[in-house]
Formats: structure tokens, C-alpha cells, sequence
């Protein structure tokens, strides 16, 4: 299978800070991989069999180091969409830019068997950017995926639901966005490192994807982010056990109040 | 090419040179380049664009990984991330140093760091609760440990079984090149094992293995469905529950934490406990539990033999500067390294082994 999975870099919450706006500051910050677009990379290697997985992300040119590493762990192609047009963008200038890329990497989407992404960003949370593709990219697309098998040219895959899990067969070309930690991503091996030292990176600009700068970056965002607040701690109602007897006895009458 | 949270780590430093009084490679060779805080530039450096070089690389491996100057950093920094990280790329730049590729060619043979057929040992039983995991270096060269663990398991009534066949934990190879995929696929395959066992309590017998067990695994996706305990907060719970109850000794020790124990784990007080239960006098080193400093370690041994030394007579000096007569370890890595070098007017006895003839 030829595989394009989109990821992004965000900010490690072991060191995040936010300024007194709100402002998550991204300077200085280390950069991780998205934890579930981690999940939707390991699937992706995973089904490639004698396929390719590409790897596209948006952001900073210090990206690079971090798509190396992926470089490492078998991804075939990395391409780094940065411009300082793309500067703000909103989930839909995001999907947008991310469309026109995929178009243009191959000759037609046929080239490609599937597109995979993370349900959710940890730093935005809105889940927006993989439906707002499938659209523009006219595109079946299943979210909240768990599990992914192809099975003689179709995909089955898992769906976490509310009340349970849902399976769902689709035909190919698709998109799906994966749970966080539904496939931990393996590390990079000495070889693949070996060999990701003499890759290159494919970097895409505003001009060479042929966006107008009204279409893309701040410019091109519907979304206005017009004031973010802090969220008041609240008061819970809480009683604490005087010991851990207490504790049990309140918890049994909690079960036995649970109907069956 | 490193990590951006191992570059983060290099930049970190606020040049107050802890470290170096913490060190227990520099404190030994008093070269400025066996500082924690002169890798970090080193690395800052080759991060600015200076070549990765053999000095360098040779340089990241004058280290014992014991996270002691972890341990103290005022800005909370850890130095032993970008060392394996520097150690990774050391290995994808063909820059090993000459030992280390030794012992790494003997684990990819033998599966061991020695490079020879694993002595094989049987449990109690074929299938049990508690699985004994012995470990390459007590199995290979403390044998001793091994019999008084396995003697004292039966003493206490507890059948348990060990793995015909096993497996290394990943812990060396983790530690020569770091955390790559070739490592991870090791612990996954150790965890397997373990799990086929169907063994509920996995007894680890080195303090290294357990720490990679119980902290690593879980972070690589290697899941031991048993609970993993170290050897000696396993029989120290014997004790406590009366399974064991050991004659008093008299006489006046010292105990060395290794680092594992004391750092990584937090684990201070059942060896201490044990050593309260045979009734003997402990008297405690200047650098006790999360303080302690490093006496090396087997795989430092086994590609640097100098230095090992050199940090095995550091932490005797210790020793020497208390009143006891005896050093009491429970890890089969510190017998190893301050077992070959002991001074005269001093003993070094393991624990299990003394715990052993007291029950």
C-alpha cells in the first residue's frame, strides 16, 4: 500500500507554558510528535508491505531533525510544508495547504492507497484538520480508528464509539484518523538511522504548491480567535475517607447503587 | 542527529559545576573532558556544527550512566538522555569505540555481554508463582549469589521457577547504543518470555534489570503482565512476614546502594532492613542512598577495566573511611567491580550469601 500519513510537531507538555494571554509559546519549546499521529505513523508502517509511507507535516524548518528521526524508523519520504505564509493558520487553511500537497506529490490520488492522521492535536484539540482534508480532498473518512487490517483490497478497521466499538469496511482511497496510543510507534533503528543521515527531506513552499497568499496562513483563516481565557479551578464536591475502611465501605454502597 | 530534548538538555547547563564533585568518573581520572557538564559542550559543539568525532565519541562512553549528576542538578537536567542519545549516533557513524563493538558482537552471538554460553539453572519448579530471573552477570560470574538467592527462596517455602532459556533484558545493549529499535525488540522478546512463564511475581535479581523492567519496558511497549520486584525488596518482605527469620550476627558493615536501587528505583530501606534482621551494626557511608556515588558498573568493566577500577577504588575510599570491616552488596555488578580490588584490611560480602548462612 502507498500510504500518506500527516503529522504534526507540537509542543512536549512535560515543558509547555502558555504567556498571560493564553498564548501557548512555541519558542524554546520542544517539539514531540503528536501522540496519535504517532499511532497513525507505526499503522502506516505496518501496512505498507511493498508500499510506501510518506510523511507530511507543516510547520517550522526546524522540523527537519525530527523528520529524520522518522526517516529512521522506515517512513520513505518526508515532506516539510514551510512557508512564513503559513504562519497562523486556522484547522481549515491547515487542510487546505495540506490538500494542494497531497495533490501535488503524485500524478493523481490514485497514487494513493490511503491517508492517515491523528484524531486530534494534543495542543489545539480541535479534530478538525483530517475531516476538513477528507472534504477537500473528496474523500471517504472514518475518525476515532483503533485498529486498521487490509483484507483483499479492502480496509477493516475499528471505530471507538460511546457505547463500544464499531467495525467498518471502506474501500481504498480513504482517510482515517487514529486514536492516540493505538499503535505505540516503534524507535529508530542503527540502520535506518544509517540511511536516514543520506535521505533528503522534500520542502514545499507557498509558491511551489501554487497557493495565493490569501488562501493559506493567517490570510486565508476564517477562524478569528477573538479572546482565551483561563479556566477557573472548581469546587468539587468531595468528602475524603478518614481511612481506607471508610473508603471501601462508601465505595461497596456506590457499586451496589450502579444498576446491573 | 539528536533529539531536540537531548539538545535542550546540553544547552542546559548553569555552569555550577556540581557535577563534577558528583562524578564518579571524573572525580577518579580529574579530567575535565569525564565531567557531565564537558559533554554537554561537546555536544553543543557538534550541534553548532563541529565534526562528531572518535575523541567525542569515545568521550560518551567514559560514563557510567548512574545518574548521579542527574541526581543533584539544580536546573533539573539529565545528562545521561543526550549521553545514550550521543551513543546512538556514535553507532550509526561507525565511531564505536573498538571494546564497545567487542561486546556488542558478544551480544548479538552469545546474547550476553561475555560472550559465552549462559550457565543454565532450574527452579523449584517447572511452572510456579515466582519467577527467578537471574541476569547475564550473576549467572556468568556470581554464581555464589545465585545458590544463596535460590537456597533462601527455599528456605522460605516459596516454589518458583526460572526460564530455561533467558533471555537478555536489554538493559546492556540499551546502555552501549541506546534506545533503538534493535533494544526495544530485545526487551520485547525478554518480556515475552516472562509472560509465557505465566509466573504472577518476577523476583530480578540485578537492581539494572529490574530498573529497565519496571521503568523501560513500560515506555517501549513491553508489557510483563507480572509484577516485577527487585531481588531484595522481595526477600526483605520474606523477613517481615516471618518466612525467613535469620540468626543475629554481630559485627560492624557498610552497605553500598548501587545506583539503580538508590536512584532510579528510590529503594533504600529493605536492605537495610535485612542487615537490621541479622542483627549487624550499620554504618553509614558520607554518600548514602540517593547521594551515592557510583562504583561503576559491569559493562564499564567490560569495555574500560581501567576506569572501572579507578571508580571501584573512588567508592572504597568511602568505605575506608568508615569504621566497618565488611562492605555488604546485593548487586552481582558492584561483587564484580569492588569485589576485584579489595583492600587489605577490608572484606566484601553479599548479602544473600550472609543472609544465606544466618537462616
Amino acid at each position: 500500500m502507498n500510504i500518506i500519513v500527516c503529522i504534526k510537531l507540537v509542543p512536549s507538555v512535560m515543558n509547555l507554558t502558555m504567556d498571560q494571554e493564553y498564548v501557548m509559546q512555541r519558542d524554546r519549546v520542544v517539539q514531540v510528535i503528536n501522540p496519535a499521529d504517532e499511532a497513525a505513523l507505526e499503522a502506516a508502517l505496518r501496512l505498507k508491505g511493498n508500499g510506501s509511507v510518506t510523511v507530511i507535516t507543516m510547520g517550522k524548518p526546524s522540523g527537519d531533525d525530527e523528520l529524520r528521526s522518522l526517516l529512521a524508523r522506515g517512513v520513505d519520504r518526508a515532506v516539510l510544508i514551510t512557508d512564513k505564509a503559513f504562519a497562523g493558520a486556522d484547522t481549515y487553511a491547515t487542510a487546505r495547504t495540506l490538500s494542494v500537497a497531497v495533490n501535488s506529490l503524485g500524478n493523481n490520488l490514485e497514487d494513493f492507497d490511503l491517508i492517515l492522521c491523528g484524531r486530534r492535536a494534543i495542543d489545539g484539540e480541535t479534530g478538525q484538520v483530517p475531516p476538513e482534508l477528507a472534504i477537500l480532498l473528496k474523500l471517504p473518512f472514518v475518525t476515532n480508528i483503533t485498529k486498521i487490517n487490509f483484507n483483499q483490497g479492502k480496509i477493516v478497521c475499528s471505530r471507538r464509539l460511546e457505547e463500544g466499538i464499531e467495525e467498518l469496511e471502506l474501500g481504498t482511497p480513504a482517510i482515517l484518523s487514529l486514536c492516540e496510543y493505538s499503535y505505540p510507534l516503534r524507535l529508530a533503528t542503527i540502520l535506518g538511522l544509517q540511511k536516514a543521515r543520506r535521505m533528503q527531506i522534500i520542502t514545499l513552499s507557498r509558491e511551489m504548491l501554487g497557493l495565493k497568499k490569501e488562501e493559506c496562513g493567517l490570510k486565508g483563516s476564517p477562524t478569528r480567535v477573538r479572546r482565551i481565557t483561563g479556566q477557573p479551578q472548581g469546587i468539587r464536591n468531595v468528602t475524603i475517607a478518614k481511612n481506607i475502611d471508610e473508603g471501601i465501605a462508601r465505595l461497596s454502597e456506590l457499586i451496589a447503587e450502579v444498576p446491573l | 542527529m539528536m533529539s531536540q530534548n537531548s539538545k535542550k538538555h546540553t544547552e542546559a547547563c548553569r555552569f555550577c559545576w556540581m557535577c563534577r564533585h558528583l562524578c564518579p568518573v571524573g572525580l577518579t581520572t580529574g579530567r575535565e573532558v569525564n565531567t557531565p557538564r564537558a559533554k554537554a559542550l561537546l555536544l553543543s559543539m557538534v550541534d553548532r556544527g563541529e565534526k562528531f568525532d572518535k575523541d567525542i565519541a569515545q568521550a560518551m562512553y567514559e560514563c557510567v550512566l548512574c545518574g548521579s549528576c542527574t541526581n543533584d542538578c539544580v536546573t533539573g537536567f539529565d545528562p545521561t538522555i543526550f549521553i545514550r542519545e550521543a551513543r546512538t549516533m556514535a553507532a550509526v557513524e561507525d565511531l564505536l569505540p573498538k571494546a564497545v563493538e567487542e561486546i556488542i558482537t558478544n551480544i548479538s552471538n552469545t546474547g550476553n555481554i561475555y560472550g559465552v554460553q549462559k550457565p543454565k539453572y532450574t527452579g523449584t519448579a517447572a511452572k510456579a508463582e515466582v519467577l527467578l530471573y537471574i541476569g547475564e552477570v550473576a549467572a556468568c560470574k556470581q554464581p555464589t549469589l545465585v545458590t544463596a538467592i535460590m537456597s533462601l527462596l527455599k528456605k522460605a517455602d516459596i516454589p518458583f521457577t526460572v526460564l530455561e532459556e533467558e533471555p537478555a533484558s536489554a538493559t546492556f545493549l540499551g546502555d552501549l547504543i541506546g534506545f533503538v529499535e534493535e533494544v526495544r525488540i530485545q526487551a520485547k522478546d525478554c518480556a515475552n518470555a516472562i509472560n509465557t512463564s505465566g509466573a504472577k511475581t518476577v523476583v530480578v535479581l540485578d537492581s539494572y534489570e529490574a530498573t529497565t523492567m519496571k521503568q523501560r519496558y513500560p515506555e517501549w511497549n513491553c508489557t510483563i503482565n507480572a509484577d516485577v520486584v527487585t531481588a531484595t525488596s522481595f526477600i526483605a518482605g520474606l523477613i517481615e512476614e516471618g518466612k525467613l527469620v535469620p540468626k543475629k550476627i554481630t559485627g560492624e558493615v557498610t552497605y553500598h546502594d548501587d545506583s539503580r536501587l538508590a536512584r532510579d528505583l528510590d529503594e533504600h530501606e529493605p536492605v537495610r532492613n535485612i542487615i537490621k534482621a541479622m542483627g549487624l551494626n550499620l554504618q553509614e557511608m558520607f554518600l548514602n542512598r540517593r547521594m551515592a556515588k557510583c562504583c561503576g558498573s559491569e559493562l564499564l568493566k567490560a569495555y574500560a577495566p581501567e576506569l572501572a577500577a579507578l571508580t571501584a577504588e573512588g567508592r572504597w575510599e568511602d568505605v575506608n573511611r568508615t569504621t566497618a570491616d565488611t562492605l555488604v552488596v546485593v548487586s552481582p555488578q558492584v561483587m564484580n567491580v569492588m569485589g576485584a580490588k579489595v583492600p587489605s584490611a577490608k572484606q566484601i560480602k553479599d548479602l544473600y550469601v550472609l543472609l544465606d548462612q544466618a537462616c
